[in-house]
């Protein structure tokens, strides 16, 4: 069952050709690596799946529904959620500020209940920080649900940034660089909650990761990008084994 | 981030105490007619400078145009209280209708700025309040150049703080919903806010929407407390001290800025005394307040 259908996509910087007939499938609850040397395109195709950028060509079908050109915020409604290599937290808000900001669009009462504080106010912003504490629990951030984002270490505003874009209920996560800054012992504690995560809210992960190793051990499929194209893609063995990719990422 | 007013019912009871004291003084007449207009200038400030932090605070946007918003809601306020004549609720419709109508130059003005930052945004919000100003200058139906006269006097202290009372209520309201949430996210950082789902361009209108009608409520009781309008009380001047006691009471922070707006509206008066270095005197007290600010700050006194 495809949840995510992406052909022939394409776009240019200027001159340059920052990506080129890219094509993705990912399937429901599916864990899928993408990696690539340093400007392969990577953090671009994440870019073009949130609306950041508009592709020059070709097509992104999430759910059977075609999103090219809708805006972010209505793509993160329908269903990715995102977070980002260089960290873009609201850094003077609270931590549980920002995972309720992540639910945003599951609130459901209206702007005039809001400000009359009326019953489904009450309730509603109750339930949804409960959920938000225990989302926050996931990775032991709870704890510091009242502390400005800006205060956390870095590992963990990483953390943050992932329990923020689940707040949103995604079909889709995409996860940038998530262990980046991370010391050998975190990573690898990461990788294993990002594991967890995927089989436990049932959500399809793409995950950019520079260390081929961590890809590797938590990914039945991988992508491989380098100068804007795909150079190999599908299980993991296939992947590794791939001549082109022998050469040009393992650079042997 | 710590909200100012966490106990609602604290608040209400403190600001109806407030009231009652304020009453109580002026029925055994210790505090005159001028006190009274003081203190009814004063709660128009607030509502003013509380307004004003909502884009400028909340939102994050440099805006010199909050004059406008007001003079807007003035002058039109005046105009429909002269046409109801003396109906019984002809001032809450005046004050209501002035607020809408500067609520409606509120979406326009956030229509044309939707993807203006910064400097951008702020010169053609100043320009906005100019166009205002120029406009009111030339218009013979409220008085032009020579300025609107006539307008009952309807304003007393009771009415603006009422109202400035449910001002403060309704923008703490706001901005502990999801809608403050998702404008304070959007203050942060405008990708992760569409990331997370919130329609930014919404957002900021809202924003817009709801400190033009405010401070289109601020105009209107400002007209019918002076009982005269000119375009001059609506220049650049007035646009920068509003913004002064929101940069002075900090951006954002309600309980500061309302501060600075009591500060800053008692000022002139206490310097009265020494009027030809008022200005200056005036002047010298602002940047010692900002000095004393910024080392507080530094120290980690507030905030
Ligand atoms: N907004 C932009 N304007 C111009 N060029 C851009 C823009 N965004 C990306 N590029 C270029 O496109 C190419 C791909 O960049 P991208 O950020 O997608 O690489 P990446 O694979 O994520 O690399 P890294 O591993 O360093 O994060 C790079 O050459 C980059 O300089
Ligand atoms: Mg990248």
């Amino acid at each position: 069952m495809s949840i995510l259908s992406v052909k022939n996509l394409g776009i240019n910087f200027g001159g340059l050709r920052a990506l080129d007939k890219f094509h993705l499938e990912i399937n429901k609850g599916e864990l899928i690596g993408l990696i690539g040397p340093n400007g392969a395109g990577k953090t671009t195709v994440f870019n073009l799946l949130t609306g950041v950028y508009q592709a020059s060509e070709g097509e992104i079908i999430l759910d059977n529904q075609k999103i090219n050109g809708l805006s972010s915020d209505k793509i993160a409604r329908i269903g990715i959620s995102r977070t980002f290599q260089n960290i873009r937290l609201f850094q003077n808000l609270s931590v549980l500020d920002n995972v309720k900001i992540g639910m945003h669009s599951k609130y459901e009462y209206s702007f005039i209940e809001g400000i009359l504080k009326l019953k489904k106010y009450k309730l509603e912003e109750k339930i949804k920080e409960e959920e938000a504490l225990k989302l926050l629990k996931i990775f032991n951030l709870d704890v510091f649900a009242s502390y400005k984002a800006s205060s956390l270490s870095y590992g963990k505003q990483r953390e943050l940034e992932i329990v923020r874009a689940l707040a949103g209920k995604p079909k889709l996560l995409l996860l940038d660089e998530p262990a980046a800054g991370m010391n050998p012992n975190e990573t690898i504690e990461l990788m294993n909650t990002i594991k967890k995560i995927q089989e436990s809210f049932e959500v399809a992960i793409l995950l950019i990761e520079h260390d081929m190793k961590l890809v590797l051990g938590i990914c039945e499929k991988i992508t491989v990008l380098n100068y804007g194209r795909v150079l190999s893609c599908g299980k993991k063995d296939d992947v590794i084994n791939d001549k082109e990719v022998i050469k040009a990422y393992l650079g042997e | 981030m710590k909200l100012r007013f966490n106990n609602n019912f604290k608040y209400i009871i403190f600001t109806t105490l407030i009231f009652l004291f304020i009453q109580l003084l002026s029925s055994f007449n210790f505090l005159n007619r001028y006190y009274q207009g003081i203190l009814t200038i004063m709660c128009i400030n607030i509502i003013l400078v509380v307004s004003l932090n909502i884009i400028a605070g909340f939102l994050g946007q440099l805006t010199l145009g909050h004059a406008g918003f007001m003079a807007i809601g003035a002058y039109f306020s005046a105009y429909i209280t002269k046409l109801l004549s003396n109906t019984y609720f002809s001032f809450p419709i005046a004050l209501f209708l002035g607020s809408l109508m500067a609520g409606i130059f509120g979406i326009a003005v956030a229509l044309i700025t939707l993807r203006l930052k910064g400097d951008y945004l702020a010169i053609i919000t100043l320009a906005f309040a100019e166009v205002v100003r120029n406009i009111l200058l030339n218009l013979d139906v409220v008085g032009g150049a020579s300025g609107y006269v006539g307008i009952v006097k309807h304003t007393n202290f009771a009415y603006a703080y009422l109202i400035m009372f449910v001002v403060i209520i309704l923008t703490i309201s706001v901005i502990k919903s999801k809608s403050g949430r998702a404008i304070l996210a959007i203050k942060e950082d405008e990708i992760a806010a569409s990331a997370s789902g919130v329609d930014v361009g919404n957002y900021k209108i809202l924003a817009f929407v709801f400190s033009a009608f405010f401070a289109g409520l601020a105009g209107g009781l400002y007209a019918h407390y002076m009982g005269i309008l000119e375009p001059k009380a609506f220049r650049l001047d007035k646009s920068v001290e509003i913004l002064v006691m929101c940069v002075l009471g900090g951006m954002g922070n309600l309980k500061g800025s309302i501060i600075a707006a009591i500060i800053l509206t008692l000022l002139p008066e206490l310097l009265q005394g020494i009027s030809s270095y008022r200005t200056l005197l005036y002047a010298v007290v602002l940047i010692v307040m900002m000095l004393a600010k910024n080392h507080l700050t530094l120290k980690g006194g507030v905030k």
